[in-house]
C-alpha cells in the first residue's frame, strides 16, 4: 500500500510536470491570439522522431542535438504562424481546419520515415539509472523532469510578467486593438507566442520521452487532448490555471490507473471525462472569466 | 391598459463591477419610453437582463404578469419581448426575406404567420419597413440605414407586443433617422409598447413622452422628457461625462 | 389545402424535372447519374468488376459520409472533428448485431444508422456549450478517446480489441448489385441532404451558423436545432459507417473510428466547397480515385531515389488540405465547376 501510495504520488508529479510544460504554451497562445492550435501535440511528437533521426548525420553528441531540434521545431511554429495560421487568424475555423491539416500532415511525414513501431530514444537522457529508497526505485531523468520543469514554469512566469516581451504579450491578450494602438506589433507578438509555446513543447519531449517511449506517429493527438483538458479545467488563456490544472489532471490520472481496479485502461478516460464534466458544469474553467462574446 | 413590464430592483455584477445598481421602474401597456444615459451607464445591460441575454444578480423582472427572470432569450422572445441590437447583426449569407422568415418560424411568430405562410408573411414585413424590393439580396450589401431598418423588420417578425429598441440611430443620416422614426412611431401607433436607449438626448425628446434617466447603474430620473432634461442629476452625469446632449 | 398543394407538385414534377435538366447544374447531375449507371457494364474483365468498380461504390459511401458533416459543418457552422465517431459507432453496432445476435442485414444497417443517432445526442448535448474552436477540439476529444477506449486497456475486450469484427456478410457477393445498392442510398441520401439544407429547417441550421445571437434573440431554441442537426448529421454518417463495415466485411478500431476517417470527410467536404453538398460528393471522387491511383503508382524510382507513392498519400492528402484551407475558401471543386458554368452559358449564348 505504502509503494503504491508513493507510486502515486510520483507519476502524478511526474504527469503534472509534463502536462504542464505542454499545456502552457498551448494556453499562452490561445489565450493571446484566440488561435486554437491543433498541431500542437504534433510539436511534442515531432521532437520525439527529430531526436530519433538526427543522430544519423549529426555527431553523436546528445544535448547538441536535442538544441538543435528543439531549435528546429520551434522554427517550425513560427514558420507555421506566419506561413499558415496569420492568413486566417480572424476565421477560427479555418484556423482550425488548417491546424488540423498541419498535425496530419507532420504525423503523416513521421509515419512514412518511422512507421508505427515503438523506438525509443534513450540515449537522450540527461541522468540515466534509478534512485532506490527501500520499498520503490524512481527514474532519475523522471525526476530531473520534475524540477527542471518547475524552473522552466518560472522562468516563462518571470519572462511573462517582468521582460518586455512578456509584457507585450500581456498587452495584446488583453486588448488586441488597444495594444496595436500602443505602437505593439501584435503579429510579431503572436508569432513570438507560437514560437514559445512550440520551444515550451518541444522541451517537454526532449526531457520526457527519453525515458519513455515514441509510441508510433498518432501519440501526439493524446497530448493535445490532455492539454485541452488541462487548458479546459484551468480556463482558456490563464497560466496559472493552466499549471494547476496540469497538475490535477497528473494526479487524477496516476491515481486512476493505481488505485481503480483495471486503473491504465480506466486513465485514458480521465481527460475526456475531465472534459465533459467541465464543459457540463464550468466551461469557462476554474480559474478563467467567462468569455464574452 | 395596465402594467405590462415591471423591474425591480434589478442588479447585475460583473466581477466587481456593479454595471446596473438596484434599478426600478414600470412601463405602461401600449407607452413609448426613452432609456438614457451616457455611454456607459448600464443601459444595454439593462436591454440585456430584459431580454435574457443576460442572468441578473439579484431583482425581478415580470412581463404581462409572468415573472421572466433569468428565462432564455428564446422563451421571452416567444413571450412578446423583441429586441434589436446596437450593434447590427444579420444571418449574413441568407437573403433579407429568409432572414425575417427565421424570427417568423420562432413559436410567436408561427401562430400569425402559418395562416399566411413563413415566406409570404416575412414578404409582408419587408415591405412595412421599406424593403421589399430587395428581398433576394443578402444583407451585407446594404447601406447601414437599411440594416437597422431590417433589424427592425427581424423583431417584427415574432409579432412583438413590446419592443427593444437599442441605439436604433447610432450611425444613422439625418434622412435615414427620419426614416426610421416615422417606421417606429408607425409600430407604436399599431399598440406595440416601445421601449428605446440612445445617449443623446436630443434624439428622444422630440420621439417620446416618457424617459428614465440612468447613470453607472443607478436610476436618478423618469419623466417627460423636458423635465427630465432640467434635473439637475441628469445634467451632472451628462456633463461630468463632458459630453453635451444638446 | 395541402392536398391539394401536393397534387400540384407532383402534377408539376415533370415539367420541373425537365427544366431542372436544362440548368448547367442540373444537365451536368444527370450527365454524372447516366455515366454512374453505366459504369458497372463498361467491362467484365476480373480486375475492373472486383478492383476498378468497388472504387466507385467506396467514393459514394464517403460521398454520403463527406456530405453529413457538410450539413453539420457547413450548413449549421457546428465545426465536428469527430465525425469518425458516428461512421465507426454505427459500423460497429451493425456488425455486431449481424455477428452476434444473428440479426438480418438490413435491421442491422437500421439501428447502426439509429445508433449513430443515439451517438450525435450524446455527443451534440454536452458539446452545444462549445461554439466554433473549441465544439472542434470537443469532438476529437471524444473520438480520440472512444478510438482508445475500443483499441487498448482491459476494457478493449468487451469492445472486441484491436481485432474488432470480421466475417460480415456483403451487401451482395456480385459488386455490381452492391454498387447499386449504394448508388441507390446514395442518390437518396443526397436528395434529402439537399431538400433539408433547402427546406425552412436548413434555414434555421444557417440562421445559427450566421448568427446565433441572432437567432436566439428571433426567438428561435438554437440548441435544439443544434442537437436536430446534430442527429440527422449523424444518420447519414452513421448509414455510411454501416456502408462502409459490410463493404469491409470488418469493422476495427483504427479502420472505422481513426481520426483519419473525420479527416477525410474534412477533407472532401473542403475541397468541393463547404456549405454545396455536392461539393462533398466531388471532393469524395476526388480522393477515393487520387487514392487508387497512387497505390497503383506504388513505388516509383528517380535515379537512385526510391520513392514508395503509396505510403505518402495521407501526407499528400494533408498537403492538400493544408493548400485548399489556405488559399481557396470556397473549395476547389466547386467553383472550378462554376467557371465552366460561366463558359457553358457564353456557350449557349445566353
Amino acid at each position: 500500500m505504502e509503494a503504491e501510495i508513493i507510486n502515486f504520488l510520483f507519476n502524478g508529479t511526474v504527469n503534472g510536470a509534463i502536462f504542464s510544460l505542454i499545456a502552457l504554451g498551448y494556453s499562452l497562445v490561445y489565450g493571446v491570439g484566440h488561435i486554437m492550435n491543433l498541431a500542437h501535440g504534433a510539436f511534442f511528437m515531432l521532437t520525439g522522431y527529430m531526436l530519433l533521426w538526427f543522430p544519423s548525420f549529426l555527431p553523436e553528441i546528445p544535448w547538441l542535438i536535442a538544441t538543435i531540434v528543439v531549435i528546429f521545431v520551434t522554427i517550425i511554429g513560427g514558420l507555421a504562424y506566419i506561413i499558415l495560421i496569420k492568413p486566417l487568424q480572424d476565421t477560427s475555423v479555418g484556423v482550425v481546419l488548417i491546424t488540423f491539416g498541419l498535425a496530419f500532415f507532420i504525423q503523416e511525414y513521421v509515419f512514412v520515415l518511422s512507421g508505427t513501431t515503438p523506438y525509443s530514444v534513450k540515449e537522450f537522457k540527461i541522468i540515466d539509472g534509478v534512485t532506490k529508497i527501500p520499498s520503490f526505485s524512481f527514474i532519475n531523468q523522471f525526476i530531473f523532469l520534475i524540477f527542471a520543469s518547475l524552473i522552466i514554469v518560472s522562468v516563462f512566469a518571470l519572462f511573462i510578467s517582468k521582460s518586455k516581451l512578456g509584457k507585450s504579450i500581456r498587452a495584446v491578450s488583453q486588448d488586441r486593438e488597444a495594444a496595436s494602438l500602443m505602437g505593439i506589433n501584435t503579429n510579431r507578438v503572436l508569432l513570438y507566442t507560437l514560437m514559445i509555446s512550440a520551444f515550451l513543447a518541444s522541451i517537454a519531449a526532449v526531457l520526457y520521452l527519453p525515458a519513455a517511449a515514441l509510441n508510433g506517429p498518432s501519440m501526439g493527438w493524446g497530448y493535445l487532448t490532455n492539454s485541452f483538458a488541462v487548458v479546459i479545467l484551468g480556463g482558456m488563456g490563464s497560466l496559472v490555471g493552466s499549471v494547476v490544472g496540469a497538475y490535477i489532471v497528473g494526479y487524477v490520472t496516476s491515481f486512476t490507473s493505481i488505485f481503480i481496479p483495471n486503473g491504465p485502461s480506466w486513465a485514458h478516460l480521465v481527460p475526456i471525462i475531465i472534459i465533459v464534466i467541465m464543459l457540463l458544469i464550468r466551461p469557462q474553467g476554474i480559474f478563467g472569466k467567462k468569455e464574452l462574446r | 391598459m395596465g402594467i405590462i413590464l415591471e423591474v425591480k430592483n434589478l442588479t447585475k455584477k460583473f466581477g466587481g463591477l456593479t454595471a446596473v445598481n438596484d434599478f426600478s421602474f414600470e412601463i405602461q401597456r401600449g407607452e413609448y419610453v426613452g432609456l438614457i444615459g451616457p455611454n456607459g451607464a448600464g443601459k444595454t445591460t439593462v436591454f440585456n437582463l430584459i431580454s435574457g441575454f443576460e442572468k441578473p444578480s439579484s431583482g425581478k423582472i415580470r412581463f404581462d404578469g409572468i415573472d421572466i427572470t433569468g428565462l432564455k432569450p428564446y422563451k421571452i422572445v416567444n413571450l412578446g419581448i423583441a429586441r434589436t441590437f446596437q450593434l447590427v447583426r444579420s444571418f449574413k449569407f441568407l437573403s433579407l426575406l429568409d432572414n425575417i422568415v427565421i424570427p417568423c418560424l420562432s413559436k410567436r411568430g408561427k401562430k400569425v404567420s402559418k395562416k399566411v405562410g413563413a415566406e409570404a408573411y416575412a414578404s409582408s414585413i419587408l415591405a412595412s419597413v421599406g424593403l421589399v424590393d430587395r428581398a433576394r439580396i443578402p444583407p451585407v450589401i446594404l447601406p447601414h440605414g437599411d440594416l437597422r431598418k431590417l433589424q427592425i423588420g427581424k423583431a417584427l417578425g415574432t409579432n412583438p407586443q413590446f419592443l427593444l429598441l437599442d441605439e436604433p440611430f447610432s450611425g444613422l443620416s439625418h434622412e435615414e433617422q427620419e426614416v426610421l422614426t416615422e417606421l417606429i412611431n408607425k409600430l407604436h401607433d399599431d399598440g406595440v409598447t416601445i421601449f428605446i436607449t440612445g445617449h443623446v438626448l436630443r434624439e428622444l425628446m422630440t420621439l417620446v413622452p416618457r424617459v428614465i434617466a440612468m447613470h453607472q447603474g443607478k436610476f436618478i430620473a423618469d419623466g417627460p422628457p423636458q423635465e427630465v432634461a432640467n434635473n439637475k442629476i441628469v445634467l451632472e452625469a451628462y456633463l461630468g461625462r463632458g459630453e453635451g446632449f444638446a | 389545402m395541402v392536398k391539394e398543394k401536393m397534387k400540384e407538385k407532383i402534377n408539376n414534377f415533370p415539367g420541373y424535372l425537365k427544366s431542372w435538366g436544362t440548368t448547367f447544374i442540373g444537365g451536368l447531375t444527370i450527365l454524372c447519374l447516366i455515366i454512374l449507371t453505366v459504369i458497372p457494364f463498361l467491362s467484365n474483365d476480373l480486375k475492373y468488376v472486383y478492383v476498378f468498380l468497388p472504387q466507385f461504390t467506396l467514393a459514394m459511401i464517403f460521398a454520403i459520409f463527406a456530405a453529413s458533416w457538410d450539413l453539420l459543418t457547413g450548413i449549421s457552422g457546428q465545426i465536428s472533428f469527430g465525425h469518425a465517431i458516428f461512421f465507426g459507432v454505427a459500423g460497429y453496432i451493425c456488425a455486431y448485431f449481424i455477428d452476434y445476435q444473428g440479426f438480418p442485414t438490413w435491421v442491422a444497417i437500421v439501428l447502426g444508422s439509429l445508433g449513430a443517432v443515439f451517438f450525435g445526442l450524446l455527443i451534440g448535448i454536452p458539446c452545444l456549450r462549445l461554439k466554433g474552436p473549441y465544439l472542434a477540439l470537443g469532438t476529437l476529444a471524444f473520438s480520440l478517446i472512444l478510438l482508445k477506449l475500443f483499441l487498448q486497456g482491459s476494457l478493449a475486450h468487451i469492445f472486441f480489441g484491436s481485432e474488432g469484427i470480421s466475417g460480415l456478410p456483403s451487401l451482395s457477393d456480385d459488386p455490381i448489385i452492391e454498387y447499386f445498392i449504394i448508388f441507390i442510398f446514395t442518390i437518396i441520401s443526397f436528395i434529402v441532404i439537399i431538400q433539408i439544407s433547402k427546406s425552412k429547417l436548413g434555414t434555421i441550421f444557417k440562421s445559427i451558423r450566421d448568427d446565433e445571437t441572432g437567432a436566439d434573440a428571433s426567438g428561435i431554441n438554437t440548441t435544439k436545432y443544434k442537437v436536430i442537426a446534430f442527429m440527422i448529421s449523424a444518420f447519414f454518417a452513421g448509414l455510411a459507417g454501416t456502408f462502409y463495415a459490410l463493404y469491409n466485411t470488418a469493422v476495427n478500431p483504427t479502420g472505422n473510428f481513426g481520426t483519419l476517417n473525420s479527416f477525410f470527410a474534412i477533407l472532401m467536404a473542403s475541397l468541393g466547397g463547404l456549405t454545396t453538398i455536392t461539393g462533398a460528393a466531388l471532393g469524395a471522387f476526388f480522393f477515393i480515385f487520387l487514392e487508387y491511383i497512387l497505390i497503383e503508382i506504388g513505388v516509383i524510382e528517380i535515379g537512385n531515389l526510391i520513392i514508395d507513392v503509396s505510403l505518402w498519400k495521407f501526407a499528400i492528402f494533408a498537403l492538400i488540405l493544408i493548400i485548399v484551407v489556405r488559399f481557396a475558401e470556397r473549395g476547389i471543386l466547386r467553383p472550378i465547376l462554376e467557371h465552366l458554368k460561366d463558359l457553358w452559358d457564353v456557350l449557349m449564348g445566353r
